[in-house]
């Protein structure tokens, strides 16, 4: 069912978009009741100053902080677990991710390992955290993963190389401070990638058995927007106007899939991405066509308005009119354009080129079928299907 | 704020759009904190009391809360988490007889004074074995689930001090009347008139100061004085003590003197003043006619009124060498001339009402001396 009279519910977190978010967190953090904050981020966005322009608004508005930075991309169960015993051992009472999709993620899951005394482990699929987690404010530096704004938080568990999914409303972080100047020190290839994320996400929830109104506005917005900003910011890396419209694509993506869910292209990328450690961008933009060829049939018109929202976001950006598309047309229309914005910084277009042996494929299958992005998928797949999907990307 | 001027239209457009500096999102956490703070204080309060605090469920029996001390009692049967199941009270806390205790047997063996709080004290299975513990239990009034506050204290130290304590004295007392009996004893075997005249002056004093209110250590130390006042007889001549005549002024000196020599042997083995004192009074009178000093009036202590009294009238009452016993009614004469006087009226009072009732001395020791 989708749309119809089925119900729906959209949950968001308090959000302040623009330049200049970012110091607001010393304000929000101290009315949310913080004292001693867990300052959650990773060498990189350390390197590029965000996290200090963070601690001074914290020290501004009389926090005191402290800092956890052992957070690499695809965060681990260890990290989670070394975060909470840090925020356990300091005391402190309240959590401040800066940073892309890892230290967030993170963030979210010390959060609930703190409050519920369990193993990160233990909160794997969906609606298993029982106690909310401390107040958590999110500064996100990448225009891509929305984490600052979903229900999500995926941890890589290194003993099974597989990444699993925290998915529960007590994961929605409490303000989101989205500032697009954080963007400006992503260089190209994060860029492109995280872009790719960002439509990644609004085409699965677009197309998600789960979608509704509420999210396809945000989902088809994604897309225009996307369309519009991705090759420019990828060109100009210090373009304030594309940055804008690529976080607030971003955004919007995040707002539309943490409330419809995902589908096969992120069942495939979280097993993927566990079992060889890629970049989640990465991997999502060299699966997402195949994910639009493998659904296409489920919901032809669906994808159909997603070309037409791609054209809408080309057209405003060339000012040249939309014309429509025979149906026939669509998907190799569709496909040809998420190849092109793909191959901007050159990902790999084939999953050979990540490294990944032929004789590994039924067993990403295996676990992207046990994920629960594959439960808002608008068609079923089974593993054989996956597999399959496997292959031609291979 | 008045939307007045634009400075002022400004920050209330921003507050409109929530980015004012407190335009707050609702929040508990706050004030979650703050409780959350209070509870662990308590919760720290309550752990660092020596005593065991238990909260039991009067509904189905179980320990709901237990403090750091209250471990205790629970190692032998392993206490568990108290969150995630019931435990209930009797598997907790076991019996000197081997069984559990229930808030049951606890309401039973409590005494209610003030009816708030109940007091008992059990026998108890702790971390250092058998244990005496007094147990205070209240039933406070709540909403929902009845509880009870269950708090317990080991008194097995305190207790068996007092035990120790007890018995000591009780080893000081009966030292005390062996000599007493036996000092009573000698002075007999040498001079059976003046022996027996102790023991029946005892027995008299003894009644007097019961009639008048005297009780407990004060009746001992009166018994005890008076089962030994003339013991300093014994340093007089023979000749002189069992003269069957008047004697001369020289001889009166002497005697006179018995009071202060039966102290002094006293105060070599440390009887205290409470005994001495009415022993060497016993011979001084209210308005100073009396020896060896020629108190008077207050100086004079009350147990050595009595014994005045009494040793007056248990000598008037007795044969002596030189003399027959004297009547009935010339003792109470005797007693009646010298009343307010001599003597101490209430005591005088007191005297001639038990021997008006027939006050009859008994053949035999007094049993006083033999009481704690």
């Amino acid at each position: 069912m989708v749309g119809g009279e089925s119900l729906r519910k959209f949950v968001a977190p308090e959000i302040v978009f623009g330049e200049g978010a970012l110091e607001l967190s010393g304000r929000f953090v101290r009315n949310l009741g913080g004292r001693r904050i867990l300052v959650v981020s990773d060498p990189g966005v350390i390197a590029a100053g965000w996290t200090e322009k963070v601690l001074e608004s914290l020290k501004g508005a009389n926090l005191s902080v402290v800092v956890y930075e052992n957070v690499r991309t695809n965060p681990s169960t260890a990290s989670v677990m070394e975060g909470a015993s840090v925020f356990v051992r300091e005391q402190c009472d309240m959590i401040l991710a800066v940073g892309g999709g890892s230290p967030m993620d993170c963030a979210k899951a010390i959060g609930a390992v703190v409050s519920n005394e369990q193993h990160v482990l233990e909160f794997e699929g969906v609606d298993n955290v029982a106690l909310p987690p401390p107040p958590l404010v999110c500064v996100p530096t990448t225009a891509g993963s929305a984490a600052d704004v979903s229900q999500f938080a995926i941890i890589t568990d290194e003993v099974r190389k597989v990444k699993f999914a925290i998915i529960s409303k007590t994961m929605v972080p409490d303000v989101a401070l989205i500032d697009p100047r954080t963007t400006l020190t992503m260089e190209k290839n994060l860029t492109v990638a995280t872009g790719m994320d960002a439509l990644t996400h609004a085409v699965e929830a677009y197309v998600s058995d789960a979608s509704s109104p509420l999210t396809d506005l945000h989902a088809l917005e994604t897309v225009r927007l996307v369309a519009r900003h991705l090759p420019g910011a990828a060109a100009e890396l210090d373009n304030r106007e594309h940055r804008r419209g690529m976080m607030l694509a971003s955004l919007y993506a995040g707002l539309a899939f943490s409330n419809a869910g995902l589908g096969m292209v992120h069942a495939l990328a979280h097993s993927l991405g566990g079992a060889l450690d890629l970049p989640h961008g990465e991997c999502n933009a060299l699966l997402l066509r195949h994910g639009c060829a493998a659904n296409h049939s489920a919901v032809p018109e669906r994808f159909a308005r997603i070309l037409q929202a791609f054209r809408e976001g080309e057209c405003m950006a060339s000012m040249s009119p939309v014309a429509p598309t025979p149906p026939e047309k669509v998907l190799e229309e569709l496909v040809a354009r998420v190849e092109v914005l793909g191959g901007i910084s050159g990902i790999a277009v084939r999953l050979r080129d990540f490294g990944l042996c032929r004789e590994d494929i039924p067993r990403i299958a295996r676990f992207a079928y046990q994920d629960a992005c594959l439960l808002t998928n608008p068609r079923h797949l089974d593993a054989a299907e996956l597999e399959e999907v496997l292959h031609g990307a291979w | 704020m008045e939307p007045g001027d634009a400075k002022n239209r400004e920050a209330l457009r921003l507050r409109l759009m929530g980015l004012g500096d407190s335009s707050l999102h609702k929040s508990y956490y706050p004030e979650l904190q703050k409780r959350l703070g209070e509870l662990e204080r308590f919760r720290t309060l309550l752990d660092r009391a020596n005593d065991a605090i238990f909260l039991v469920s009067l509904r189905d029996g179980c320990v709901r809360y237990a403090n750091a001390s209250a471990r205790r009692y629970g190692l032998l049967l392993g206490a568990k988490d108290l969150q995630l199941q019931c435990l209930p009270l009797k598997n907790l806390l076991l019996g000197g007889n081997g069984e559990g205790v229930d808030m049951d047997r606890i309401l039973a063996a409590s005494a209610f004074d003030s009816g708030e709080e109940g007091r008992c004290v059990l026998d108890l299975f702790t971390d250092e074995g058998l244990r005496r513990c007094e147990l205070s239990v209240s039933v406070p009034e709540t909403s929902g689930d009845v509880h009870a506050v269950l708090i317990l204290r080991d008194v097995e130290d305190r207790l068996a001090a007092e035990d120790r304590l007890r018995e000591t004295l009780h080893q000081v007392e009966e030292a005390r009347s062996r000599t007493v009996s036996l000092t009573a004893a000698i002075v007999e075997l040498k001079d059976s008139f003046t022996g027996q005249h102790q023991r029946r002056t005892a027995q008299l004093a003894s009644a007097i100061g019961r009639h008048l209110g005297v009780s407990g250590g004060e009746l001992y130390d009166l018994v005890t004085a008076a089962m030994m006042h003339d013991m300093g007889l014994m340093a007089i001549p023979t000749d002189i003590l069992f003269a069957p005549r008047p004697l001369s002024e020289v001889e009166w000196l002497l005697v006179h003197r018995h009071p202060l020599i039966g102290k002094t042997l006293m105060d070599r083995e440390n009887f205290p003043s409470s005994v001495s004192v009415p022993l060497v009074q016993h011979h001084e009178r209210l308005d100073g006619s009396g020896y060896p000093r020629g108190l008077s009036g207050r100086h004079i202590v009350s147990l050595a009124r009595i014994l005045a009294v009494a040793d007056v009238a248990e000598a008037m009452s007795s044969h002596r060498p030189y003399r027959p016993a004297h009547d009935r009614s010339v003792v109470l004469a005797e007693l009646a001339a010298g009343r307010g006087g001599q003597f101490d009226a209430a005591v005088v009072d007191a005297c001639v009402a038990l021997l008006e009732e027939g006050f009859a001395f008994a053949p035999h020791p007094v049993e006083e001396l033999s009481q704690g």
